[in-house]
């Protein structure tokens, strides 16, 4: 009895023991980390990880329609930061606001890869050593972060406005100082639209841009919230954006153009050549014949040769490394001439591509050496669609002959009522190439302008549309 | 006990809302060409008014010397999340002396020789979605079964072409070898 009792006695001190030391060792590890992290709140992105952080946005941009950023450029410099050893990563870069200058910076923060793209417009009276003009900072998809107005190294004037509906708005019409007016209205910022739209500008007139620099704080508006108070980190670190020795740029036939599919087919509607095949074969429809051209690289135009008895146009025998793309007609429903009890019988047409235009389209865009330009367009009177491509043409692989797709394209197309939805599923699950594009171009009753929108698929499965702005 | 009929109930009513949508098939066509309504996931298109009937069996006709033979049978399949009836067309083809020309009569449900795909017309009649085996250089199309009216062992059936031609076509257009203009069968 008395053995027993001196075992739970010390059971219950060696727990104890046991305890305390865990606690200690949990002690250690938590003050170990607390200095991982003072020593860690700013730190160098590499150029290896720099280029493998944009491409990894890059191709998340593949699949969207509304880039900010135009082209990225070909060299990562790494830029000093006062009072640090780390450095800053600065790629430049070209965005839809074609007058600024603008770069991206990409910096660790408290174990964060953090990216900015950090965009000046300078005034004339700016001088070697003092900076005068406007800086927006945004992220890479072009949402609004800050924007300053700077006079002789003063803070003269700050945006606050977070707000998304804001930095939607300015995004979608695309707002920029295209103009280059002064607005006239005490506004200080050359894009007008800005003092417009957003909330407050706060007139602060401090100091904090002294030859050509910027504390790392409120290039990231750490803790801050962008504004002068409340700083956390990088609040004495800074960065000369005045600096352009090794900042690189482009250079000619190496910068990385960023698709932007709703881009290359406005300008395509523009074209005037292009256009001209459109509206004729617009004309062409009711027929009973398919219509329609290649464009070779050149621009110019090459007739199909119509086969079995009009009802398809020859792609065989071409050499698509030559091609920019087709245009074609699919036909109307049209009667067989055969008829029961004084009824038509009716031959339906799918009026959107076939396995063959998808293959064609495909095909091309592989041997193409400039995607931007490959296209695929059919004209049906019930719309009118052009493919484009922005993914990776070596991932163009695996494909079948485009006839053995056709038994699963009619089972998606008899499927679902609605053409667009069978064929962007058709895609999905048969063809299995990312980044083929589908678009709509429609002209609206009494507008003599097309209209393009974005046809994809929601994550139910569903036709998604946005519109081209 | 209050539990056992509680669970029973939660079951029936589960049951109840798991029953499939029933579309009568000949619906189908009109669901998307006119209405563009679709049609829901787990829907059956289900031939509730046995309009197939009339067009299963075997079939026989003869049109420019060849002679022909054509097996219809009903089968449902399951697709995209939906159910439906359809038929399936299999054939003989022979020539004035008794050559073969083409045989799928034992091809399987899944051969895209075997027409299927179909849907009934505005006239009536069961329209076949139709791949041959030269479909790269236009052999398919839609083939228009009509069974006649007021008999129950004659029917006629053409072959309208698509056409649709693909690349990898290096002969020219192919010969289509289903009648291009309406042939009188007999039921067998």
């Amino acid at each position: 009895m008395m053995k027993k009792h001196y075992n739970q006695r010390l059971n219950v001190i060696l727990l104890v023991c046991i305890s305390f030391l865990l606690f200690q060792s949990c002690e250690k590890d938590d003050t170990s980390a607390q200095l991982q992290l003072e020593l860690n709140e700013i730190k160098t992105v590499s150029p290896e990880n720099a280029i493998d952080y944009l491409n990894s946005f890059k191709k998340s941009k593949s699949k969207s329609l509304k880039n900010y950023l135009v082209a990225i450029g070909d060299t990562v410099s790494m830029e000093n930061i006062t009072n640090s050893s780390e450095k800053l990563a600065v790629i430049p870069v070209k965005t839809i606001h074609g007058n600024l200058k603008s770069r991206i910076l990409l910096l660790e923060i408290e174990g964060k890869v953090k990216s900015v793209v950090f965009s000046t417009k300078t005034y004339d009276r700016s001088t070697k050593n003092s900076f005068s003009g406007e800086i927006l900072i945004t992220d890479l998809e072009g949402n609004f972060i800050d924007a300053f107005e700077i006079i002789e190294d003063n803070i003269t004037a700050q945006y606050l406005s977070r707000r998304k509906d804001i930095t939607a708005n300015l995004q979608n019409r695309r707002i920029a100082d295209d103009e280059g007016d002064n607005c006239g209205d005490g506004c200080p910022f050359s894009v007008c639209s800005w003092c417009g739209e957003l909330e407050t500008v706060v007139v602060v007139a401090t100091p904090s841009a002294e030859n050509y620099t910027l504390s790392i704080d409120l290039l990231y508006s750490q803790g801050s919230n962008g504004t002068a108070d409340g700083c956390e980190v990088g609040c004495d670190n800074y960065w000369n954006f005045g600096n352009d020795s090794g900042g690189g740029g482009f250079t000619n036939n190496t910068e990385d153009k960023i698709d932007n599919p709703c881009e290359e087919l406005k300008a395509q509607i523009d074209d005037a050549s292009y256009i001209a095949k459109f509206e004729e074969l617009n004309n062409e429809t009711g027929k009973q014949k398919e219509t329609g051209y290649v464009e070779n690289k050149d621009g110019s135009f090459t007739k199909l040769n119509p086969i079995n008895n009009g009802h398809s146009l020859s792609l065989g025998g071409l050499d698509y490394k030559s091609l920019n793309g087709f245009i074609h007609t699919h036909l109307d429903d049209f009667e067989t001439g055969k008829v029961v009890d004084g009824r038509p019988e009716i031959n339906q047409i799918y009026r959107i591509f076939s396995p063959a235009d998808v293959i064609a389209f495909l095909n091309i865009a592989k041997q193409s050496a400039n995607t931007n330009d490959v296209y695929a367009t059919v004209i049906t009177s019930s719309g009118d669609y052009t493919l484009r491509f922005t993914g990776d043409t070596s991932a163009i692989t695996g494909l079948k002959s485009a006839d053995d797709y056709l038994e699963d394209y009619k089972q998606y197309l008899d499927r679902y009522s609605s053409l667009e939805r069978g064929f962007l599923n058709f895609l999905k699950d048969h063809i299995k190439v990312d980044g083929i594009q589908l678009f709509k171009i429609t002209k609206p009753l009494f507008s003599s302008d097309y209209e393009v929108k974005a046809k994809t698929l929601d994550d139910k499965g569903k036709v998604d549309s946005q519109d081209c702005i | 006990m209050k539990t056992k009929y509680l669970t029973i109930v939660l079951l029936a009513v589960s049951l109840w809302g798991c029953k499939a949508q029933i579309i009568p098939v000949e619906q189908h066509h009109s669901y998307y060409k006119k209405n563009g309504i679709e049609i829901p996931d787990g829907a059956y298109l289900k031939d509730v008014n046995n309009l197939f009937t009339k067009f299963l069996g075997t079939w026989k006709g003869s049109y420019n010397s060849n002679f022909y033979e054509f097996r219809i049978v009903k089968n449902t399949k399951s697709f995209l999340g939906i159910q439906k009836d359809e038929l399936l067309m299999r054939y003989k083809i022979t020539d004035a002396n008794g050559n073969l020309t083409e045989n799928t009569l034992s091809l399987p449900n899944d051969s895209p020789f075997v027409l299927k795909s179909g849907y009934i017309a505005e006239t009536g009649s069961y329209v076949f979605s139709y791949i041959g085996r030269n479909n790269k250089c236009g052999q398919n199309g839609w083939v228009f079964f009509n069974q006649t009216k007021n008999t129950t062992n004659k029917a006629k059936l053409f072959l309208s072409v698509q056409g649709e031609s693909y690349p990898i076509c290096d002969t020219g257009p192919a010969e289509q070898i289903l009648p291009l203009d309406w042939i009188e069968l007999t039921k067998q």
